[in-house]
């Protein structure tokens, strides 16, 4: 550090003498010429900074208090979440009005719907694709899946989409799903030993709950559960009853 | 509390502001009534409207409202608020074709030391408002903000987006301006003064 660049850090800490570095400190007190002058350039500053008095106009921290407390655009931190939350809480209102699975079902009937009505909304996707029963059966077969020995009316002869396997009442079970007028058929198939309030042998029950229709029956060491979103009367006719 | 006096103003009290960048952010009430009056000064200077001046630092303190939280060091709170509150009168000056940028003038740089003799001019606050009127905006920025005494040079550097050598320059420039028009005016208002002599 030079003497000339000394005077411009001392010149430009008069006011704040605990900003000047050591170095320059250290040239004043070497240096009376360049002392003489910091003292008379420091008593100017000094002079100055206390006429540096501009009265504060009243109120003015009031408001800015004031404007501060109605930031407008701020609200939206909180708003996109509270949005979020709102939407979610919609759609599950939407989705539990429409959930069909009631606690008057036996257990394996609930968890079988439930499981159906996910295939449906393609919350739960298809473990094979088939166009036939078939071809679905011999897919099961593979894996020694339950597959339907005998189903009734017209069921049998319809397109598949395909096959799901899955778990209902602690027992393997499959859903296969079928294209029906008007929509989709899903039919779930498990073997009913020890099978709590199964449906009676070859005599399908028919119910429906919110939008879902659906028949059960059992036949043999099998129990079925045949559900649709699509028209009762759709349900009905394959069993032949229309 | 030095501020107070300093310019013999009662001032609200105040927590002091934490220094460690792990400190939390002071609370907004705290932080006005820390800075709030050197704002309004630097507005003051800078704009020369009382009623700019006040919506300069009102629109300081909104956009602190609205982004302050992002600011990570809680030392540079202060620091944040004048560069603020600069580039809203930037922007304004500049609207209304009141401020050019100067480009540093490095033949300048170090060689502004005046012949220096004679006593200090005296000063009180009107002249200096209006000696501080007559200086360029480029030298009366750091000079306002080194009389109030709230930043350091390199605070002062880092507020005006200038390199610390030109903060440095400046204020000793502008200083030496200043001198010479406070003699100035001071001889001016001599020479008007009739002396009053007895019969």
């Amino acid at each position: 550090m030079n003497r000339e660049e000394a005077r411009l850090e001392l010149d430009a800490t008069t006011l704040r003498p605990q900003d000047a570095s050591s170095e320059a400190r250290a040239m004043l007190e070497g240096d009376a010429e360049l002392a003489a002058w910091h003292a008379k350039r420091t008593a100017f500053d000094e002079s100055v900074a206390e006429a540096f008095a501009a009265a504060i106009p009243a109120g003015l921290r009031e408001s800015i208090l004031q404007n501060a407390k109605r930031p407008a655009k701020r609200p939206v931190r909180w708003m996109m979440p509270a949005l979020i939350s709102a939407a979610a809480a919609c759609i599950a209102g939407a989705w539990l009005l429409l959930w069909p699975v009631n606690g008057e079902m036996p257990a394996w009937q609930a968890e079988s719907l439930a499981a159906v009505v996910q295939v449906e909304h393609g919350m739960m996707k298809l473990d094979d694709r088939a166009p036939d029963l078939e071809a679905v059966k011999k897919l099961l077969a593979a894996t020694s899946s339950p597959s339907p020995q005998r189903l009734p009316g017209t069921l049998g002869g319809l397109p598949t989409f395909g096959c799901k396997r899955i778990r209902i009442a602690g027992r393997p079970a499959t859903i296969i799903c079928f294209k029906i007028e008007g929509g989709e058929a899903h039919l779930v198939v498990m073997d009913n030993a020890r099978l709590n309030s199964a449906p009676p042998q070859m005599k399908p029950q028919f119910q429906t709950s919110k939008n879902w229709h659906m028949a059960t029956w059992s036949d043999g060491s099998q129990t079925f559960l045949l559900a649709t979103s699509a028209s009762e009367q759709a349900l009905k006719k394959l069993f032949g009853l229309t | 509390m030095e501020l107070a006096l300093q310019f013999g103003i009662e001032l609200p009290e105040t927590r002091p502001i934490p220094r460690r960048v792990t400190d939390s952010v002071p609370s907004f009430e705290q932080i006005v009534d820390a800075h709030y009056q050197g704002l309004y000064r630097f507005a003051l200077s800078m704009c020369k409207r009382e009623a700019t001046a006040k919506d300069l630092v009102q629109q300081t303190f909104l956009q602190w409202a609205r982004k302050g939280h992002t600011l990570r060091d809680a030392t540079k709170v202060k620091t944040w608020l004048f560069t603020t509150l600069y580039r809203e009168w930037l922007s304004i000056a500049r609207r209304e074709k009141k401020f050019e940028e100067v480009e540093f003038e490095p033949d300048l740089h170090g060689s502004t030391q005046n012949e220096d003799d004679g006593e200090n001019p005296r000063v009180d606050s009107a002249t200096l408002q209006t000696a501080l009127e007559q200086l360029d905006p480029n030298y009366r920025a750091p000079l306002v903000l080194f009389y109030l005494k709230e930043l350091s040079y390199r605070d002062i550097a880092e507020t005006l987006g200038i390199p610390i050598g030109t903060v440095m320059s400046r204020l000793s420039r502008a200083k030496d301006s200043l001198r010479t028009i406070l003699r100035r005016m001071e001889d001016s208002a001599a020479s008007h003064i009739i002396p009053l002599t007895t019969s």
